[in-house]
């Protein structure tokens, strides 16, 4: 991989991966060393994240296709070896807030979503995670809603703790979510109802 | 001496002796005791080790067709097919183990040598302690006559960072590499480009070939035995355990020397580390043990702390615990054996009861939280209910916040009184190392720059 040409995304958008879709395959051990060492870099660079939680689900009979994807991760970190996380000197008032998003039935093999979010502290991100759903959705309000309710849990916890920091949250933290009906779901109690027989 | 009797059926292979002794038809005669050369199979051995080992015929296996037979050396009895016997020839009994040792030493020095060296060998008759090969080592590593004039001090790990060694230089095995490597002595005037790539330095920083497993391998070379003596000196003072007759009913565990040598990022030696473990595999719940869980800090609460940090100018510190585990305090009895070579004289039979932990034991990471929970409570220490490794103390106005993971603590605020005064009782408590400000934690690079903290794992 040395001599690899370094590439500007760690993931060809739209990519979909399944587990029995044929193909050679490649070296168990060796994908899970790279799978492994891959998460160790997660650490500080949620850019990986997507890419790395969706390889690691093929990681007992990888096939040519998982492998290339993996090597396409490590072809993007070549050009990026030196990114980080900065976080700033104090011009921004250090409050937290939350982008979330899913994909609505990302996985082929059991049509389940991928629920992700970052939370964003000052300049830079705290927490991040990327997390295929327990459950199947119909929909991709459902979809997006997971996600929002699994932020909104990892909010709540980041809330205490940086109560313990000694900094006050005086307001709600935001939480950034790119679905319209998501946000009126959300906000409007009385659509539950509705939405348990959706 | 007594004589075995044993069926030809066993054996595949010559029928001369019986010609000679004259035998009934299938049955062949093996002489008890006598010096038997069992083959080692290829994946137990490396390239240059030996192909078999010295043994004594002891008789047939019960449960297969095979030898039973006796190392001396290790002291085992081992059970093989293929062997070749010396009947003539008996194990010489009143050897010393450390004549045996010597003998063994011999060959690894052989290992040390490299392939041309080892035609050598061959050409003088295959004998290492040969003179004339000792001098042929003297005059190809002039710079090096310690561990070749030496050879009882010497081991495979003592051999200087910079000895020629062309075996292990500019080859790169394919897929993983494993064999540390290190510039000879003569390159040392000469930029390679090696150590630019990111891999070497992980190579020498992970990899250390040549660390021995054994105690018998380890007790032969002086910094190893030093190693040894220090770390049961600082058990010892640290008061982890006494001595004491073991009670009935009881089984100790038993404890082994771990040895490692450390480098630093130039892949320069920087220590040699001795760890005496307890094998905690042997315990079992509800006697040596009841809870092991300890928490350590999620790397979510250490962004926060540094996005905090970084928002308010405040400087990050690290500090880093010696032997963390050791001061664990037990609440169970647990009770070992005496560890190898340190072993009371006339007080074998004893065991050592713990006080504290021993890494190894499955409580040990516990007893060691449970510990410095402990000293952070009586401290005015403030936990916090949502992440039990974050320790937080204010007063007026003023902040102290600590994280733990493990051995390792960061803490930031903005009193710097309240830093000293902290480091100070900490150094009092626990041994401590003082890291000064936060560089790298759990394989993070951190930099801290007058624009803010910047994290990366390069």
């Amino acid at each position: 991989m040395e001599s690899a040409n370094a590439v500007k995304n760690p993931i060809v958008p739209g990519t979909r991966l399944s587990k029995n879709e044929g193909g050679v395959r490649v070296d168990e051990t060796l994908f899970k060393q790279v799978v492994g060492s891959l998460m160790y870099l997660i650490v500080t660079r949620p850019d990986l994240m997507y890419g790395v939680s969706l390889i690691s689900r093929f990681m007992s009979s990888p096939t040519m296709s998982h492998w290339l994807t993996a090597k396409r991760i490590l072809r993007y970190l070549k050009g990026t070896t030196y990114f980080g996380i900065l976080y700033k000197k104090g011009e921004s008032r250090l409050s937290l807030m939350a982008f979330t998003d899913s994909d609505y039935a990302g996985n082929l093999d059991d049509r389940r979503s991928t629920s992700g979010f970052v939370f964003m502290m000052g300049s830079g991100a705290v927490s991040w995670s990327s997390k295929k759903q327990t459950v199947v959705t119909l929909s991709t309000t459902e979809a997006e809603y997971i996600a929002a309710a699994l932020c909104a849990c990892q909010c709540v916890w980041l809330r205490r703790v940086i109560e313990k920091l000694g900094i006050e949250e005086k307001s709600g933290t935001v939480i950034m979510c790119d679905n319209s009906s998501t946000i009126q779901l959300s906000k409007n109690p009385m659509l539950r109802r509705a939405s348990i027989l959706m | 001496m007594c004589i075995f009797k044993i069926d030809a059926q066993q054996l595949q292979f010559q029928t001369r002796p019986q010609k000679k002794h004259g035998m009934v038809k299938n049955q062949w005669w093996i002489i008890f005791g006598c010096i038997a050369h069992v083959h080692v199979p290829d994946q137990r051995r490396s390239k240059l080790d030996d192909k078999s080992r010295k043994c004594v015929f002891l008789g047939v296996s019960d449960e297969s067709k095979a030898w039973r037979l006796y190392d001396p050396v290790s002291k085992k009895i081992l059970i093989s097919k293929d062997v070749v016997f010396e009947e003539e020839e008996e194990w010489d009994w009143g050897r010393t183990e450390e004549e045996i040792k010597q003998d063994t030493l011999e060959w690894e020095d052989e290992d040390e040598s490299d392939g041309e060296d080892d035609q050598n060998n061959k050409e003088n008759g295959g004998t290492s302690s040969d003179n004339s090969d000792n001098n042929l080592h003297d005059e190809m590593y002039e710079d090096n006559s310690e561990s070749n004039t030496n050879s009882l001090g010497s081991s495979l790990t003592e051999s200087p960072p910079n000895e020629p060694n062309p075996e292990t230089h500019g080859e790169l095995t394919e897929g993983m590499s494993v064999r540390g490597r290190r510039a000879p002595s003569w390159m040392a005037d000469y930029e390679t480009g090696e150590g630019l790539f990111e891999d070497d330095n992980l190579n020498a920083m992970m990899v250390t070939e040549n660390d021995p497993v054994l105690f018998e391998e380890a007790v032969r070379s002086k910094k190893w035995r030093e190693a040894m003596s220090a770390e049961i000196e600082a058990i010892e003072r640290n008061q982890t355990w006494e001595l004491t007759v073991l009670p009935k009913g009881v089984k100790p565990i038993g404890v082994k020397w771990v040895f490692k040598t450390k480098l630093n990022e130039n892949g320069d030696v920087e220590k040699f580390k001795v760890r005496l473990v307890a094998k905690g595999y042997a315990q079992r719940h509800g006697i040596d043990y009841t809870e092991v869980f300890a928490p350590v800090a999620r790397f979510d609460t250490i962004r926060m702390i540094l996005a905090m940090a970084a928002q308010s100018s405040w400087e990050v510190f690290q500090l880093d615990v010696k032997s963390a585990f050791l001061h664990g305090e037990l609440k169970e009895e647990v009770f070992v054996q005496q560890p190898e070579g340190f072993t009371k004289k006339g007080e074998e039979e004893k065991v050592y009861r713990l006080r504290k932990a021993l890494y190894g034991l499955k409580q040990a990471p516990r007893a060691w939280y449970s510990r410095i929970e402990a000293y952070f409570t009586r401290e005015g220490f403030e936990k916090c209910p949502n992440e039990h490794t974050l320790f937080t103390k204010s007063k007026e106005g003023k902040i102290l916040l600590v994280s733990l993971y493990v051995d390792d603590l960061i803490f930031t605020g903005n009193d710097k009184i309240m830093f000293d005064e902290f480091k100070k009782s900490m150094m009092l408590e626990f041994d401590m190392f003082d890291l000064g400000k936060m560089k790298h934690f759990l394989g993070v690079e951190v930099k801290q720059c007058a624009d803010g903290i910047f994290i990366c794992q390069k």
